[in-house]
């Protein structure tokens, strides 16, 4: 049976030379119908001419044909591709390759056609993608070839492209005879793209510099309009190209690149048009060092094209005599057979697949010692992935990475995940590394050593989890560079310092915005958080996954007790910490208002660290000193009977005396403002309490999404949160009435969002976007 | 018509890049291409900016003739090229170190590679040898080595540079002489352009007579001294409508007398809104209005700069838009003009997708920008309004942006408020055309801004401060309620732009049959109401010159009789 190859490019002369070869070598090929990448490059056609050499069903190939190849590679598709292809031919676009060397399953031929300022695609790989990119090329080993068009490409790349490479070279398609015979006192200069590329803006501003007041046309696409240069001529109809290619004195080319090279300079040659070129490029490789053509300063190059438009026909004679040998390297019959030595290399690879992978490991990292939210969030992504594997039947094992540190010793928080079978747990502890240790390490990476940065490593004593396929960090807040060859995603909860920018003193959160900059994706659950990864993260939309809400509901079974101690009134509860974004100050400002108004509910304080606010103990009877914010709350307290008689402060709870608290409240209170939202307000709607709420965008998201039905007020005025708590005590049971269901609920518990979770997962897992 | 155009620019002033060079470039382009004979009086220096200009406006120099300055003064160019060019580090320190070090292994290798001990000891002896041979060149070279740094160093101990001494000298006489705090720089540059202007007034006086001499701007008062009928045009003084804000800078006050010298002993004007008709002359300098005539600006449009060819879409079967794909690949460039923002935050930021406010302008006093940064952070941070704020002036040089720069960073806007200078035309281009909503909260400008018609252009709405000079164009069209803020007042300014931001598709369909009237301002427009201009004030010369006759022989006959 044909092999088939997805041929990814659109490249039209590309296309010309390689497809035609390939069918002839006895391939099927599939060529990509959707190309829209970047701003356009003008040299990019559509063709469904190869469609019918398939023998691929109708609606295997309606799919492929709507899909985009380049940057949105979806599963259905992927599928497809694995089922029916066993050749993948791509250049150099990041996504692409992504998805590409993640998923596919056949051999993966790396085109590589040479990149401007003698870049090699291995950097290029790493500055998009990161070394874990490398990496996992790596790992495809035998499945994987770096086929260049110039035998010298692979002289710049790193090691293993090295080793993988083989000659694939560029060919031109061939023509039948020469109709040049000039005539024309003009020359031609082939720049396309001046206002869109700045390599070709600079050779325009270059050339117009040195080869002003001489005759010549310049040709090629120009997306953007060259205005005021009647010579730029953009689009030239094919007839009057016809004759400019067949009557012009000469083409000029300009390009000293040592790994790119323009067609055009070529296809001049094939007709027989004589071409002035510089030297030091790649021209000089491909045996041109000694050509009559070649000028090593621009006078001689002005030099030689006066003389061929003043009809010299000794060096016409001379060049034409001579630059054939420049078209050796892209004869068709030449590169014919360097493709049959080369695809016969790929064949043999391909019969040497092993189908068989070995499941993925998965390290989920809670990167610093959380005891509240964070930890419960990192535990129920580890259920659903056990969840989401479990029901899809896939082989996964997952390790759960916590930092190594005292709080974990005090008390089992991991009981949850502790008998989930294919999860195991390791302490780590983040170690900096320096410039000269990274330098080192990609050294043994076969990595240029020169650009290493200093950074940080998880260290587990084991093995920095490198025998992880891939990593999930469940908060951004990774203390330096991170240092991995593995890929990653971050989860980012909020970016609270964007609104409140005391919360990190004078200190930028640069290596917070590395880690999410530097993922694969970043995970955000809610909406105005992916807003702010996009706006202040500076995120582009692509690498963000907007992850479902997910709580956990508090029991709702009733009170055992009847009275709650320490409150011997009706009261709300008023759950908070001592962070700033909570609001404190406008929040007693509103409730002294409040009770001075006639508010009869006492409000009862619970939360880490709000024992600090305990006024009826004094400053100094704490272990620690307590900062200047905190005093300052006290004295507000301390300065107001009404505050001092209704406040009932009871610090952090323990989980179940929490509930008793809450289930007893008439609402619960919420001023805090600027974070990812507040779970509070979700622990109630379980046990059928309301809740009143600041205004801001995640608390609106939540709101929407479950319809808790919140009340709200404006954080920033006291007057607004006193009339909100008015009201509140005012229409307490009709507020208790709105409560969504229970059961409505548990649509956002682990049980009923896994499978959402786990999908969202395993696309970045495997680089879907 | 015989149009002289007088513009004596200082050599720093780069034309194309310039709000009043683009207007000019189109001016000479419509009075050219209308068939008009011009001339340009210039100094040498401005010979390549306009020779840009014409590139980019496609105006045949062929057509155009000049008169030009002499060569530049010698001092001048010894000064500019000491002072003011910044010439690429030589690199062939590190290029001779890379290669002795090169040598160095080599030789190190092929020694470590010898197998035979005979052949070791050899080669030992004769590296001793060597040695021994270069030694007094050696000790030589570093004994004159040594001598030039501890030269070097008492020099540096005694303050006995010859630069230093020589410039401390200038200024020192400046600042004693006039009693004004004047820098080397600045005394240079004035009395070159002083010298230049004179001189180009003579020429312009010796070479053949013109029927108007246009001076697209007040600076040089020489210009009076131009023989025949001028036309200057006088976009404002905001300097003198605003002497405390720029208060402080010694140089503002001679540009200032400069130019009110300019409009003092000018006869017909031009300015670019009715306002400062008004205000400007006929009110502050006393000019009858008839010799005023006021010509709104050409319409701005950045649309050439980034617009992509359609049929892009036809061969790739796509209705992508490609003109903002293209755009936001330039904010990548423009981006790395930024400045006060840290290097590792902007080094890998992607603006694809973010929503930001834009404002184009050099931070002047005027321009209001603190007012828009309190504005900005009240959204931000009260109104969680998300979007970033993007300006063009140099908040860590221009100016006057000292408060700003405070202010940004004790508030730590740093990441969300970017300043990015000197971004080119297309890159502003594609800023304009990225942006959410265009903001212009200045106190005062010479005519409508043009930051309007350069984001409608590329389909960006804008809000703006309500002063005089853009209440007579928008009120026109009913839109005062719905882009105009008070400049004086963040909160007002904070509720317009979160209108626009919220709603700025509807903003800019309402703002869209103002900007159809805008666009018809062509250069070819505009230059024809010029013209018009001109023979109006060569009509209404003659008239007077004739009323004056008649008065002066009424007068004589009066006399006589």
């Amino acid at each position: 049976m044909k092999k088939r190859i997805l041929w990814l490019h659109n490249h039209t002369s590309l296309r010309k030379f390689e497809v035609p070869l390939l069918i002839e070598l006895g391939y099927e090929v599939y060529c990509p119908k959707i190309f829209k990448v970047g701003s356009g490059d003008g040299s990019a056609t559509i063709t469904y001419k190869y469609d019918k050499t398939l023998s691929i069903p109708q609606d295997v190939l309606d799919i492929l044909n709507c899909t985009d190849f380049y940057e949105n590679i979806t599963r259905e598709s992927m599928e497809i591709v694995n089922q029916y292809f066993d050749i993948v031919m791509m250049h150099y676009f990041p996504d692409q390759l992504r998805t590409i060397v993640r998923n596919f399953r056949g051999i993966i031929v790396f085109q590589s056609f040479g990149l401007l300022l003698e870049t090699p695609y291995s950097t290029m790989i790493e500055q998009d993608l990161g070394i874990s990119m490398l990496e996992q090329i790596k790992e495809l080993g035998h499945r994987f070839f770096f086929a260049q068009a110039y035998p010298h490409l692979k002289n710049i790349e790193c090691a293993f492209f090295q080793r993988r490479a083989i000659d694939m070279p560029l060919g031109l398609p061939s023509r039948k005879g020469r109709t040049w015979s000039g005539g024309d006192e003009r020359f031609l200069f082939v720049l396309p793209r001046i206002n869109t590329a700045g390599y070709f803006k600079k050779a325009y501003l270059d050339f117009k510099e040195h080869f002003s007041g001489m005759k010549y046309t310049i040709a090629g696409a120009q997306p953007i309009a060259v205005a005021g240069d009647p010579n730029v001529r953009g689009f030239i109809p094919s007839e009057e190209y016809q004759y400019i290619m067949d009557h012009y004195c000469a083409m000029y080319y300009h390009s000293t690149e040592k790994n790119h090279i323009h067609y055009h300079p070529f296809e001049a040659i094939q007709r027989g048009m004589p071409v002035i070129f510089m030297a030091g490029g790649m021209i000089d490789l491909l045996g041109g060092k000694n050509l009559p053509g070649r000028c090593k300063t621009v006078s001689e190059a002005k030099r030689k094209l006066t003389a061929l438009a003043s009809g010299d026909q000794k060096l016409r004679d001379a060049i034409l005599s001579t630059q054939d040998i420049l078209l050796e390297h892209f004869d068709f019959e030449n590169c014919r057979q360097k493709w049959i030595l080369g695809m016969n290399q790929i064949e043999s690879e391909c019969n040497r697949i092993n189908s068989s992978h070995k499941p993925k490991k998965i390290a989920v990292i809670m990167p610093q010692p959380y005891l509240g939210g964070v930890l419960d969030y990192t535990l129920r992504l580890i259920q659903c992935i056990f969840a989401g594997a479990r029901e899809k039947h896939e082989q996964i094992s997952v390790v759960f990475g916590y930092p190594d540190d005292e709080v974990f010793l005090e008390h089992n928080y991991f009981t949850r995940i502790e008998d989930i079978s294919c999860v195991t747990m390791r302490s780590f502890q983040w170690h900096e590394k320096n410039a000269s240790w990274v330098s080192d390490a990609r050294t043994l990476l076969e990595l240029p050593s020169n650009c290493a940065l200093p950074g940080v490593i998880l260290d587990d004593q084991m093995g920095y989890f490198e025998d992880c396929d891939y990593l999930i960090f469940t908060s951004d807040r990774i203390p330096g560079r991170l240092i991995t060859t593995k890929p990653y995603v971050v989860v980012a909860h909020d970016y609270i310092q964007r609104y409140l920018p005391k919360m990190f003193g004078n200190s930028y959160e640069a290596a917070f915005i590395d880690a999410v900059r530097q993922s694969d994706f970043t995970f955000v659950t809610t909406e105005p958080t992916m807003k702010d990864a996009i706006q202040y993260a500076g995120l582009p939309k692509k690498q963000i996954k907007l992850a479902p809400l997910m709580f956990e509901l508090m029991d709702n079974t009733p009170n055992r007790n009847e009275q709650v101690p320490f409150v011997k009134n009706e009261y709300f509860l008023w759950s908070t910490n001592l962070s700033e974004h909570k609001n404190h100050v406008a929040a007693l400002a509103a409730l002294a208002a409040y009770y001075h108004k006639g508010g009869t509910l006492q409000c009862v304080i619970t939360g880490v660290n709000t024992k600090f606010l305990n006024w009826k103990r004094k400053a100094s009877e704490f272990d620690v000193e307590l900062n200047p914010y905190t005093q300052k709350l006290r004295k507000i307290i301390l300065d107001d009977p009404d505050l001092k008689r209704n406040l009932v402060i009871l610090g952090n709870l323990p989980k179940e005396y929490y509930r008793e608290i809450l289930q007893c409240a008439k609402f619960v209170f919420h001023p805090g403002y600027a974070d990812n939202g507040n779970g509070t307000v979700i622990d109630a709607a379980s046990v059928g309490v309301p809740s009143i709420s600041s205004d801001y965008p995640a608390m609106r998201y939540i709101d929407q999404k479950i319809s808790l039905h919140l009340h709200y007020f404006n954080p920033f005025d006291d007057r607004s949160i006193t009339q909100a708590l008015l009201e509140a005590e005012h229409d307490c049971d009709k507020y208790a009435g709105q409560v969504p269901e229970r059961d409505e609920l548990k649509n956002y518990t682990v049980d009923r969002t896994y499978r959402e979770q786990y999908q969202i997962i395993k696309d970045a897992v495997e680089g879907f976007i | 018509m015989k149009i002289g155009i007088y513009m004596a620019y200082g050599p720093a002033v780069v034309l194309g890049k310039e709000g009043l060079g683009r207007y000019i470039g189109n001016l000479i382009k419509g009075f050219a291409d209308a068939g008009h004979d011009v001339t340009i009086a210039c100094p040498r220096w401005s010979l390549d900016t306009i020779d840009d200009l014409f590139q980019d406006f496609q105006i045949d120099p062929q057509k155009i003739e000049f008169i030009v300055s002499s060569k530049t003064p010698a001092v001048w160019r010894l000064y500019q090229k000491r002072y003011m060019k910044r010439y690429p580090k030589r690199n062939w320190k590190v290029k001779a170190y890379t290669k002795l070090s090169d040598f160095a292994v080599e030789l190190a290798s092929w020694l470590i590679s010898i197998t035979s001990l005979a052949g070791l000891l050899l080669v030992g002896v004769l590296l001793f040898l060597i040695s021994v041979a270069c030694l007094p060149l050696l000790i030589l070279g570093t004994v004159i080595l040594l001598a030039v740094k501890i030269a070097k160093k008492l020099l540096r101990k005694g303050q006995f540079s010859v630069r230093s001494f020589v410039s401390k000298g200038i200024s020192f006489v400046l600042a004693y002489s006039s009693g004004k705090k004047k820098n080397v720089h600045n005394f240079l540059a004035e009395r070159l352009n002083r010298t230049v202007a004179e001189e180009l007034v003579k020429k312009a006086n010796q070479s053949r007579k013109q029927d108007v001499w246009f001076v697209p701007a007040i600076f040089w008062p020489e210009v009076n001294q131009i023989d025949g009928l001028k036309v200057i045009c006088a976009p404002d003084l905001v300097t003198r409508e605003y002497p405390l804000l720029f208060s402080g800078e010694p140089s503002f006050i001679s540009s200032t007398e400069k130019c009110s010298n300019t409009i003092e002993h000018g006869n017909y004007f031009v300015t670019y809104c009715d306002f400062l008709k008004k205000h400007l002359l006929v009110d502050s300098f006393g000019k009858k209005a008839s010799h005023v005539v006021a010509i709104p600006h050409i319409n701005n449009s950045m649309a050439n700069y980034i617009q992509v060819d359609t049929k892009l879409n036809t061969s790739l079967c796509t209705d992508k838009d490609f003109t903002t794909a293209f755009s936001k690949t330039q904010l990548c460039c423009a981006q790395a003009h930024c400045t006060l923002t840290d290097e590792r935050y902007i080094g890998t930021l992607n603006l694809t997708d973010t929503d930001y406010i834009f404002y184009a302008s050099q931070v002047r006093p005027h321009k209001n920008m603190l007012t828009l940064v309190k504005a900005y952070e009240y959204l931000l941070r009260k109104n969680k309004i998300s979007a970033k704020l993007i300006l063009t002036g140099n908040i860590c040089s221009d100016w006057s942006s000292e408060n700003l720069k405070k202010y940004i960073e004790e508030h730590r806007l740093e990441y969300d408020i970017l300043s990015l200078p000197n971004v080119s035309a297309q890159e502003l281009a594609a800023l304009y055309r990225c942006a959410t909503l265009v903001v212009n909260p200045t106190f005062y400008e010479g005519g409508f801004p043009f930051t309007f018609g350069e984001g409608m252009s590329v389909g960006t709405p804008s809000v703006m401060s309500d002063i005089p000079q853009t209440r007579e164009v928008v009120e026109q069209y009913g839109l005062e309620d719905i882009m105009l803020f008070d400049p004086y007042d963040w909160k007002s300014m904070a509720i317009k732009v979160e209108y626009g931001l919220k709603n700025r598709d509807s903003l800019y369909q309402v703002e869209l049959p103002m900007y159809r009237d805008f666009e018809k301002r062509t250069g070819e427009v505009v230059a024809a109401e010029y013209i018009k201009a001109f023979e109006y004030f060569i009509e209404l010369d003659k008239e007077e010159e004739h009323d004056q006759k008649e008065s002066t022989s009424y007068l004589n006959n009066e006399f006589v009789s």
